[in-house]
């Protein structure tokens, strides 16, 4: 069976909605839902490329808010996905969502058959990706440390990111891939490459490699009226974002 | 095969009944599916659960999975030492990786979830 896969671009060209942390990831976690929103809804996958509409921290779900307070005034958001902090700026952010029998079952199986389609994605740019090795002390940073499910550039320096929730017989990766080396941090690697060509040629890659039957949608009144309910309780509260 | 003295639930807990209360943790599916575990965030003794809502999370390396109730109930008591040795869910998921005793409120509700046989076949199901 051909699963569809709806793609959804926020930010990466003129025009398109951009929005702040909280939105974002609120985004994302509808969309995580959306399962049990409309039965319409849960069967097909998401794939949501976005930017961010000014630089914001986002910590993963169990790093401590005090840990960053160091960080001046730029927003500080926390996801649902674990992890290290992603200083979003020079990325470009995803997510992928759907009903879990797409994925292997194993976590590390998952990640791989992912990272096989960024590869394939980079090699169209004749940009290297691959497996790291484990490097880095653990650091607050994610791109400051690398497992073997990260991938890393030619240099070896890490260049995505990634995180999985997994709830209700659904799956939400989250993933970032930096753009342009950000100032200061020589650890990260970088695509060199605008967002929108990478983003399209990700969608590319899917179809050859997975065989989604793609469209290009906006998001359904359902998952924006969660998404505001998200903002409203989770994203937008100190109480989330603070928690720990 | 698992254990065929307790339910099972789709998204991979188990729920043992033993003096009135129902004993509850994941199986050995569920530990291999995540594989590298490293932290599990269980809830307070006295809260109270739906069937089907989230009572904690367990993070792999890279993944994080909410644990779900298999039925309403109080939390009476919590295994404290789990988060300190998670090394217990890989040697033995199904005694000593107990996760927290539930006191049912409509213990009937179990009745509802997979016996081992049946869930033996979802996980290989699952397995692609």
């Amino acid at each position: 069976m051909t699963r569809q896969l709806r793609v959804v671009f926020h930010g990466l060209h003129d025009g398109s909605e951009v929005h702040d942390g909280a939105t974002n990831l609120a985004t994302d976690e509808a969309l995580l839902d959306a399962g049990s929103l409309d039965a319409g809804f849960s069967d097909a996958c998401w794939l949501r490329f976005y930017r961010w509409s000014e630089p914001t921290i986002s910590l993963g779900y169990f790093q401590r808010f005090a840990d960053f307070d160091d960080c001046g005034s730029v927003p500080v958001v926390r996801r649902c996905t674990g992890g290290g902090a992603i200083w979003h700026e020079h990325e470009l952010t995803f997510a992928y969502v759907g009903p879990l029998d797409v994925l292997p079952t194993k976590v590390e199986a998952s990640y791989a058959e992912w990272n096989e389609v960024l590869t394939h994605a980079a090699a169209r740019f004749d940009r290297v990706l691959r497996p790291a090795t484990p490097a880095g002390s653990a650091s607050r940073w994610c791109f400051e440390q690398s497992v073997g499910l990260d991938l890393v550039d030619a240099s070896g320096k890490k260049t995505v990111g990634s995180a999985q929730r997994r709830r209700d017989g659904r799956f939400l990766h989250h993933g970032s891939i930096v753009l342009t080396a950000p100032p200061g941090q020589t650890f990260c690697g970088a695509m060199n490459l605008g967002a929108l060509e990478l983003a399209v040629a990700i969608v590319d890659s899917l179809v050859t490699l997975r065989h989604f039957d793609v469209q290009h949608v906006d998001l359904p009144d359902e998952v924006r009226e969660r998404r505001a309910d998200l903002v409203r309780t989770r994203y937008g509260q100190a109480t989330w974002n603070t928690q720990r | 095969m698992v254990p065929n003295d307790r339910k099972y639930q789709t998204s991979h807990e188990w729920a043992l009944t033993q003096d009135g209360l129902v004993v509850v943790g994941i199986t050995d599916v569920a530990v291999e599916q995540l594989s590298d575990l490293v932290f599990v965030d269980l809830p307070k003794k006295g809260a109270k659960f739906k069937q089907g809502q989230s009572f904690g999370e367990i993070e792999s390396v890279k993944a994080v999975s909410e644990l779900i109730a298999p039925c309403d109930g109080e939390v009476v008591e919590v295994h404290e030492a789990l988060s300190d040795d998670l090394d217990i869910l890989k040697k033995d998921a199904f005694t000593a990786g107990w996760m927290i005793k539930l006191k049912p409120s409509d213990v009937s509700q179990l009745e509802g979830l997979l016996d081992g046989p049946s869930y033996d076949k979802h996980a290989a199901s699952e397995a692609h």
